[in-house]
């Protein structure tokens, strides 16, 4: 009854890597009901569908949790400081992250999940890295990106993604230390990665 | 040809990885001691080393397989004895360690700097062990049967002396795990989990016979 966390740097493969482990194992992929909560919660669900729907072509893992507080400062029409919207963003993935963990056998990519899980039973922290040129090289294959898009995409992302997170630890995120497994997707195909994976939960899961 | 190589901080069980992971996959453990073994007959010698680096893999693998007797390397040695530089042993190293890949592999090599003097190659697996702090510690009190205080001292010197060692190969942090083709946390995943999945990786990467060389830096 593993509860599986995939963190990531953007582009390396995070989401395909995510979902295809679940269908696999028969796991939840649980972003999209992830972020179905925190936008009701925050009272900006459609907000976050029409966004999604232009953003991430109707994927909820395509868009960064920064998207929401940014819809949210918006509709609260700028009466609160961008700190004080991370922090209720932050605040909902707290509580509903541990709540769907808590029935196990599901699969989460981002978010902060590998924090907020920390007191879960049975979590498998995963983090995925590749050079930028790799990443790039993904995003143009996966994701109909030009190179130089691509190349903005991952620089926004990755400043987006250490100022999530050093909200949330005081440690580099991608210091090894904090995953159970490390994997490099520039040197590991997407199968022998996926095949790792579940591998390791089915050696976590008792018989 | 396929090469695993363990880096790992002090502590994280990176020799115990490699000896059960050499014994079940069959390969032959490249260790400090051997590396060293080598290095000590050769050390002495400008000429020796000249000849490994003519010789290429030939005169390694016969040393690493067997001991040469050492009439053999006496001869090569000749009379020409001076100090091994570090420059020098590293570039030693890096014969030493491409070669034995060159050669047909089947070695595991822990340490060496050996992921940063290999390049990316599919039949290369790079493995980093890392691990809490206070776990590296508990590790070498239970292994080696010594105080906290004495197992703290070694961790922080060794740390030392590794991150030192590893600026000769590469100025930055040696624990990116970009680095490497995985990295486990001794913490959270224990030794024998460790081992079952580079075995499960080496049994994809072999599935369908030997892989092509897919040398790429």
């Amino acid at each position: 009854m593993a509860v599986i966390c995939i963190s990531r740097q953007f582009g390396a493969g995070g989401r395909t890597l995510g979902m295809r482990v679940a269908k696999k194992i028969g796991y939840r992929f649980a972003d999209h009901e992830l972020m179905e909560k925190v936008s009701r919660e925050l009272g900006i669900s459609d907000e976050w569908i029409n966004v999604t729907e232009r953003e991430g072509h109707g994927q909820d893992s395509l868009v960064s949790s920064r998207a929401i507080a940014k819809i949210l400062g918006r509709l609260r029409g700028g009466a609160e400081s961008a700190d004080d919207l991370d922090a209720k963003v932050r605040n909902s993935f707290s509580h509903f992250i541990p709540e769907i963990a808590a029935g196990g056998r599901v699969v989460f990519v981002g978010r902060g999940s590998q924090f907020y899980c920390q007191d879960c039973e049975n979590i498998l922290r995963i983090f995925l890295v590749a050079p930028v040129s790799w990443r790039e090289d993904f995003l143009v294959q996966n994701h109909n990106l030009t190179h130089s898009e691509a190349r903005r995409t991952i620089k926004d992302w990755d400043k987006n993604r250490s100022a999530f997170l050093k909200k949330i630890t005081d440690r580099n995120p991608d210091d090894p230390s904090l995953y159970d497994l490390c994997l490099n997707t520039s040197h590991i195909s997407m199968d022998r990665a996926e095949s790792l994976i579940c591998e390791l939960a089915q050696m976590r899961t008792p018989e | 040809m396929s090469v695993v190589t363990i880096s790992r901080q002090f502590g994280a069980g990176g020799h115990t990885l490699a000896e059960s992971l050499s014994n079940r996959l069959d390969y032959k453990l490249v260790d400090r001691l051997l590396v060293e073994k080598i290095a000590e007959e050769a050390k002495v010698s400008v000429q020796w080393v000249e000849a490994v680096e003519r010789e290429a893999g030939g005169l390694l693998m016969r040393l690493v397989h067997s001991m040469v007797s050492s009439s053999f390397i006496d001869r090569l040695l000749g009379e020409d004895r001076q100090d091994f530089g570090e420059e020098r042993y590293i570039k030693f190293l890096s014969h030493v360690v491409t070669n034995l890949w060159q050669e047909g592999g089947k070695v595991v090599i822990v340490g060496r700097g050996a992921q940063f003097i290999l390049p990316n190659s599919e039949d290369i697996v790079k493995v980093l062990l890392v691990a809490e702090l206070p776990d590296r510690i508990k590790f070498l009190e239970e292994h080696y049967k010594i105080s906290t205080t004495k197992a703290t001292e070694l961790v922080r010197r060794e740390d030392q002396r590794r991150s030192k060692t590893l600026k000769l190969f590469y100025d930055g942090n040696p624990d990116d795990p970009s680095f490497y083709t995985m990295v486990f946390n001794t913490s959270y995943v224990n030794i024998q989990e460790v081992e079952d999945l580079v075995v499960h990786l080496m049994e994809k990467i072999y599935e369908n016979g030997d892989v092509a060389i897919n040398s790429k830096k």
